[in-house]
């Protein structure tokens, strides 16, 4: 089980996220990783986002470009870079969002698990499968 | 970077404007079409990372666009506050 928290209010990022730490790897030298703290966000349609200093330090490695609307309205492109990321005890590939906001872990990532959040300061959040 | 991403962006719009939107439009409503850039090849799947592993299996070197068939975007991106994220948070 993936366990975080929920980020107190009025300290940044201020609005009280539910929090997990992720540990993403680079694929073809898996001694490049780094244990990440990232927002679940359910509005995120897709796996995961990074900024681009993380990015560099882990030496993904550029792939294709893909288009998200954000929540203005506004639809971006944006770089993707495969990469290992541990979930529940197994090693997935998945694609990493470049994008200089907090990270992002979103439903394409949580899909077939099962999400819990307590939605006080402090509160606990489990991610775990759901098959 | 930056203006590989906008070239990306351009021609796969251009592609699928062309070439694909016509087939998929009135079938395949909110399905991701992957298309490779290069050779104009795609696959089509309700799931953009399937769709990509699929046609990055026939075509090890794509490099791929993807538009969601009716909607302006593959994917919804939250918005947050600029400046406030820093790496030691």
């Amino acid at each position: 089980m993936i366990r975080g928290r929920v980020h107190p209010l009025g300290e940044p990022p201020i609005s009280g996220e539910p929090k997990v730490a992720v540990t993403v790897a680079n694929i073809d030298d898996p001694a490049r990783t780094m244990t990440v703290e990232v927002t679940v966000d359910t509005g995120f349609s897709a796996h995961l986002t990074l900024p681009s200093e993380t990015i560099k330090k882990l030496g993904l490695i550029y792939m294709d470009v893909r288009p998200a609307m954000l929540a203005n309205g506004e639809v971006r492109a944006f770089p993707i870079y495969p990469a290992r990321v541990s979930w529940n005890g197994m090693g997935r590939q998945v694609p990493v969002f470049e994008s200089e906001s907090q990270p992002l872990l979103g439903m394409a990532l949580l899909w077939d698990s099962r999400l819990t959040i307590e939605a006080w300061a402090g509160g606990e959040v489990t991610i775990q499968p759901a098959i | 970077m930056a203006v590989d991403v906008r070239d990306a962006a351009e021609v796969g719009r251009a592609i699928y404007d062309e070439k694909i939107r016509h087939k998929v439009e009135p079938t395949e409503k909110g399905k991701v079409v992957v298309i490779d850039i290069h050779s104009g090849d795609y696959e089509i799947d309700w799931d953009d990372w399937t769709a990509t592993l699929r046609l990055r299996k026939r075509r090890p070197g794509a490099y791929t666009w993807a538009e969601r068939v009716g909607y302006p975007a593959v994917h919804t991106m939250g918005f947050s506050f600029p400046g406030l994220y820093r790496e030691d948070d």
